[in-house]
């Protein structure tokens, strides 16, 4: 490390920016927290007293709390899917050679560059087709199952890119000598594969969880009569009156989300640090080491 | 389609050669059928969705029945300017360009100081950054559409505080194109250093040794060294940003009022209130062709950065 770097005098200016543009990023949050214990009904100076009356109606309000539910039904069965597709996806992937590799990796990360309007749209066409297609056989309703397909798409390859360095970091020889042991495949995957990936494979479910649960894009396409969260909160957001109930439903909504990362983090850095000791250990016993980063 | 000549494992014995080619052929089997299912998703809602949409746009498939036929007519209006898209294209793409270049330079020097010089406090300090942001969209952009506007927190700080008159907030404040550009930027900034973060902290850091081993200034280490590495990470940083942006619809609907319209929210309009969904699929084809260009365009520009650096 011997750029500019080591001189003092950016590190104070670096110092600087980083302080400002934290600043920057939480004052606005901060402000929502603050207004949220507003007594007023309009959200802005001045402030007219404290009062959790603005949770007391959120917690009441019926559509606000359904739709929270549907939100958290679609996150679960669309990170479920795709944390499913993308480890069936990563593994050959990361740990075996083929020809078609690099095809079906550029297949895998493209959706990553087309914007999730456009996907929305595609979607709705597709499954508005359906019946056009199929004159009026078959129909596929737009509703809950037709938001989870398309946030799987979505997650795919967020998925594949967290697992692929983490299985690819995995010494080979172990999985050989799993199977020279007379390991099936699939008892190896479980005892070998699986274990060393879990901290991983946690960390991209809670991701997932999260991306799907504030998808707003591709839901408002293809979620037909269903109301997600984002869906009603940018709605209400439209009617000024309601503002203050969205910003107390928000305030929970960030801060307890705020936990589960924070705390998955915790929890995967606890989970890398005896990981690390243990291959330490065996690098020191002259097993193969490939994983001191 | 799928093909296993895994070579790791030679040997002497014939033995041990049919062993070794029985579990490569287990392998290949296993792989296939690893793949079929992923694959098989994406191909029946990606693939096929999106080659739907380029259907719908020269009229082979339609929903309606008002529709005209098959013909590239819906193409030839919008490329030839007959209609406003196109305006409004390039105006949603200068928008883009601004946010992604903006976001992209506020970001350096924080992915920098974090891979650099943060040394064992970086992970904890990146999550302090990026933990607020993983969480809701909605509430960063919420937080400024309550922020910003003629009635919003910002200026009725102001009047309140005695700082401007009655009736007379800061316009600027108000809604637009402005502040569309302000809420994209500050919702992407946390998110956008971590590609350069990345390319930073896997570089090679011997090389910045050898270049103060060959009497290179602090200055010239960073520019010859430091940069050059960093920027695949730099690339991928500004289409982490672009892509959204271009195509964003949902932050013009809060805070962008009549002048803050973009491309995306006339695909929204177009699909969303059911008003004329084939020019719509030719707006969301003309958007992913676009970023695709752009996307080949860079990574050319940066392998050529590489080989003039070499």
């Amino acid at each position: 490390m011997i750029d500019i770097a080591t001189s003092k005098w950016a590190k104070w200016v670096l110092i600087g920016i980083f302080v400002f543009e934290i600043i920057f990023l939480y004052a606005p949050v901060t402000l929502l927290y603050i207004f949220s214990f507003n007594e007023g009904s309009v959200v802005g100076f001045p402030f007219v007293g404290f009062s959790l009356d603005w949770y007391e109606t959120a917690f009441t309000n019926r559509g606000l709390l359904l739709s929270i539910r549907t939100s958290a039904t679609i996150a679960l069965m669309s990170s479920t899917a795709s944390i499913v597709v993308g480890l069936l996806m990563a593994i050959p992937l990361a740990r075996r050679k083929f020809k078609a590799k690099t095809p079906i990796m550029a297949l895998v990360l493209s959706p990553l560059v087309v914007p999730h309007l456009v996907f929305g749209v595609a979607l709705l066409i597709t499954f508005r087709s359906v019946d056009v297609l199929t004159n009026g056989f078959l129909e596929f309703p737009l509703s809950l199952p037709a938001v989870a397909i398309g946030h799987v798409v979505v997650l795919m390859p967020l998925i594949v890119l967290i697992l692929i360095p983490r299985l690819q970091r995995i010494d080979a020889h172990l999985e050989e000598a799993a199977q020279d042991l007379g390991a099936s495949g699939w008892r190896t995957f479980r005892t070998i594969i699986l274990p060393l990936i879990a901290p991983a494979l946690a960390a991209a479910y809670v991701i997932s969880f999260i991306i799907s649960f504030n998808e707003y894009a591709v839901a408002v396409f293809v979620s037909g009569p269903v109301t997600t969260f984002p869906i009603f909160v940018l709605a209400e957001l439209q009617v000024p009156v309601r503002v203050p109930q969205i910003i107390a439903i928000s305030v929970v909504v960030v801060t307890l989300s705020l936990l589960v990362v924070v705390g998955a983090e915790v929890m995967r850095r606890v989970f890398e640090r005896r990981y690390q000791v243990l291959s330490q250990t065996a690098g020191l016993l002259g097993v193969a080491d490939a994983d001191t980063e | 389609m799928v093909s296993e000549n895994d070579t790791s494992e030679k040997s002497d014995t014939s033995e041990k050669k049919g062993r070794v080619a029985s579990l490569a052929r287990r392998r290949h089997r296993v792989t296939r059928s690893l793949l079929a299912l992923p694959l098989g998703w994406l191909l029946l809602f990606f693939v096929i969705p999106v080659s739907l949409v380029v259907a719908y746009s020269v009229g082979i498939l339609e929903t309606f029945t008002k529709e005209e036929g098959v013909s590239l007519e819906t193409w030839r209006i919008f490329l030839t300017g007959e209609n406003v898209y196109m305006l409004l294209f390039i105006k949603s793409f200068r928008m883009a360009l601004i946010v992604a270049v903006v976001v992209v330079i506020l970001a350096y020097p924080i992915a920098y100081f974090l891979a650099m010089i943060a040394d064992k406090y970086k992970y904890s300090l990146l999550l302090l950054m990026i933990a607020p942001f993983m969480t809701n969209f909605f509430m960063r952009v919420m937080a400024w559409k309550v922020l910003l506007g003629r009635q919003g927190v910002l200026n009725s700080f102001l009047i309140w505080s005695g700082l401007r008159d009655e009736g007379n907030p800061i316009e600027g404040l108000a809604f637009g194109e402005i502040p569309v550009m302000i809420v994209l930027g500050y919702v992407w900034i946390p998110f956008v250093m971590l590609p350069m973060f990345a390319a930073m902290i896997s570089m090679d850091r011997r090389l910045l040794e050898a270049a103060a081993d060959l009497g290179a200034s602090r200055w010239r280490a960073f520019w010859k060294v430091t940069f050059p590495l960093s920027l695949p990470g730099v690339v991928a940083s500004f289409f982490f940003v672009f892509i959204p942006t271009i195509g964003e619809f949902v932050v013009p609907k809060l805070v962008g009022g009549t002048k803050g319209y973009m491309f995306g929210s006339a695909i929204d309009d177009l699909f969303g209130m059911g008003l004329d969904w084939r020019t719509g699929s030719v707006l969301s084809l003309w958007l992913v062709m676009a970023v695709f260009v752009l996307a080949l365009l860079f990574m050319r520009l940066v392998r050529f950065g590489r080989l003039a650096e070499s």
